[in-house]
């Protein structure tokens, strides 16, 4: 994966058993996410995106929608980017932040799921900066010895 | 596995500010890649990965001259930001949406005023407070004004005069805008439905990242005739406005790249790297996209068009004068990110040639017919952000940039620190206090907007700008320090 001296490595947090960190690129951002399975790793990359946005607080008393997502790919590593370039829509255009994702199907190639999101608070959210777009940019996703990495670059 | 830090690649020196990537260095390389640099900017360079993205550039087919660096490159998604690349659709010519960029027609423009720094010093802190309460910027801003679908055709077609005609302007700021604040070609029936709808609240607005508007001082000037003719002298107060296509281009961007997904397969050709996914540009993917990209470049110069007229209510209601009393007029505007079809020169002989500016300005020389009437003694104004610490530049296009750059110099100072660095190195400082101290008021919506766009971030633009006159491709009219930053 990309380097991973401690030069390259910015903020980190974890969501359970998920590991997300940013890494450094020029010009814009990287996150490296490692996770158990790949369910995870795809939620946990929903949420580490959300999280190089800022803390997006769902507004009080917001309503819950759900969002079906339905997405192929040529392989796992076009997947994720879909994914979140899919998440990346919702979160611009509808100003909602994730609530929980319900998995319906998972394949290296195909993606079924349920995204419960609600509007967030513009004024409780603290935002950090715009993400632009999920870069195919040096993209990967490989299996390890734990589980899954996955490493993805973001237009700021 | 490539790391995140820099990858060794030969140069060749040609002389105090050109490097050649020759071709050997990697066989699938059509040309030599061509990096503009002097050796303090070529150790920046080399610390990165851009290198290796000028090369693959240097893959596309139907790439002539070389593939090209201004000296502010540094690491991007596909092509480095800073590079420049020709193809000649004739001979399999391809566009890529990656050499463009998501941003698509990010840019600058510069207004100028009769104030001086003597007028706005003592009304600076209000003036960039109003700034900042009037233009939209920021993660999720929606902007004042909305424009439904069948509106927002009309801006993707007809570019910035359509709201100067609706009393967000004045008539001439359409004459001094790069292309007249349209690009021919522009299809609506191209952008879709989620591009419109991400554009619909966002036309006028600043976005974040490295977008700004600035109110700046001129403080020094090179080339005093060029000065004169475009009505900028020593210590007057300019607003340079720094942003692009907003949710609309980025969508566009992202419908592109989908688009092509498959057609390098199907006409056999590898590339280096995903993101430089392409089509000849004679292909229905290419003509789509181009069509496309061309609408979301009118959405953009018809988004800093609204927010120039923001601005003007700003001053307006700060100093209790018209915009014209305090003679708010557009210097000019240019776009930095954008594929045109132009007319160069090409081993001898005049062809038609897709130029891909991903983070390069168009630098034509003087007596060019598309340059605007009153500046084309002068040649091309070419607008240079620097930081929000440091200066930007005026900067005229010069005979050399048409002889070896497609008629490009560079965008800006170019980052040297990633954006994790630039906050590590803001810990315990604050950023806006820092700047307040050399004089600068400095507002931002982000949380680490000031941190990550911090002076120190980027390479000094008085190095950048040096080079890009020695070698011939511009040269310098003006310097202008910021007072006031507003950033998302």
């Amino acid at each position: 994966m990309h380097g991973t001296d401690e030069s390259d490595r910015g903020e980190s947090i974890r969501f359970g058993a998920v590991q997300c960190e940013m890494f450094a690129h020029t010009a814009d951002i990287g996150l490296r996410v490692t996770a158990p399975e790949e369910t995870s790793l795809l939620e946990g990359a929903a949420r580490g995106m959300l999280w190089c946005i800022g803390d997006l607080i769902a507004a009080p008393g917001a309503e819950l929608r759900t969002r079906r997502v339905e997405l192929s790919a040529a392989d796992r590593a076009e997947l994720l980017r879909d994914w979140l370039a899919e998440l990346l829509y919702f979160v611009d255009h509808d100003r909602v932040t994730l609530e929980r994702i319900e998995f319906r199907e998972l394949s290296p190639g195909r993606v079924r799921a349920d995204w419960i999101v609600a509007p967030y608070d513009p004024e409780a959210s603290r935002l950090r900066r715009e993400i632009k777009a999920v870069t195919y940019h040096a993209l990967r996703v490989e299996p390890t010895r734990e589980g899954w990495c996955a490493e993805v670059i973001f237009d700021i | 596995m490539p790391g995140g830090g820099p990858i060794h690649v030969e140069l060749e020196r040609i002389d105090h500010c050109r490097w050649r990537i020759p071709r050997a260095y990697r066989p699938d390389m059509r040309v030599d890649g061509l990096v503009y640099a002097d050796d303090v900017l070529i150790e920046a360079i080399r610390s990165d990965q851009s290198l290796v993205q000028v090369a693959n550039v240097a893959t596309l087919p139907g790439i002539v001259g070389h593939s090209l660096a201004m000296p502010d490159i540094h690491w991007g998604y596909g092509f480095c930001i800073g590079g420049v690349a020709a193809t000649d659709p004739d001979v399999g010519g391809v566009i890529s949406p990656g050499g463009v960029g998501y941003d698509i027609n990010c840019g600058v423009r510069l207004i100028r005023t009769d104030l001086t720094e003597a007028d706005v010093r003592p009304r600076l802190e209000t003036l960039v407070n109003t700034l900042f309460a009037t233009v939209p910027c920021g993660v999720g801003q929606g902007g004042r004004f909305k424009f439904k679908k069948p509106d927002l055709r009309r801006i993707l077609t007809s570019g910035s005069r359509w709201v100067v005609e609706r009393d967000l302007g004045d008539p001439e700021d359409v004459d001094v805008t790069e292309g007249g604040g349209r690009i021919d070609g522009a299809d609506a029936d191209a952008v879709s439905d989620r591009a419109l709808e991400r554009g619909e609240d966002q036309c006028g607005t600043l976005g974040s990242g490295n977008h700004f508007l600035e109110v700046q001082v001129i403080d020094e000037v090179f080339y005093p005739e060029a000065a004169t003719v475009l009505g900028l002298q020593r210590g007057q107060v300019t607003v340079m406005i720094h942003s692009g296509s907003r949710g609309l281009g980025y969508q566009v961007c992202e419908d592109a790249l989908k688009l092509l997904r498959g057609v390098p397969d199907r006409l056999g050709i590898r590339l280096p790297d995903r993101q430089l996914a392409c089509a000849p540009v004679h292909s229905s993917e290419g003509r789509q996209y181009l069509a496309a990209m061309r609408a979301a470049a009118n959405f953009a110069w018809t988004n800093r068009q609204i927010m120039t007229h923001l601005a003007r209510e700003a001053f307006s209601k700060v100093f209790e004068r018209s915009p014209n009393a305090l003679g708010m007029r557009l210097i000019y505007d240019v776009a930095h990110n954008i594929a045109k079809i132009e007319r160069h020169q090409v081993g001898g002989e005049l062809r038609d040639v897709c130029v891909h500016r991903k983070g390069a300005t168009r630098a034509f020389p003087p007596g060019h017919p598309e340059i605007p009437p009153a500046y084309r003694e002068i040649g091309q104004p070419v607008l240079i952000p620097g930081d929000m610490g440091r200066a930007s530049y005026v900067l005229v296009g010069q005979p050399g940039a048409m002889a070896q750059t497609f008629g490009s110099t560079c965008h800006g100072a170019g980052r040297r620190m990633s954006r994790s660095a630039a906050i590590k190195a803001a810990r315990g400082r604050s950023i806006q206090r820092e700047l307040a101290d050399r004089g600068i008021i400095a507002r931002a919506r982000g949380r680490t907007g000031l941190e990550e766009e911090q002076p120190d971030a980027y390479k000094d633009v008085n190095d950048v700008t040096r080079v890009v006159e020695e070698a011939g491709l511009s040269r310098r009219v003006c310097r202008l320090r910021p007072i006031g930053v507003i950033k998302g």
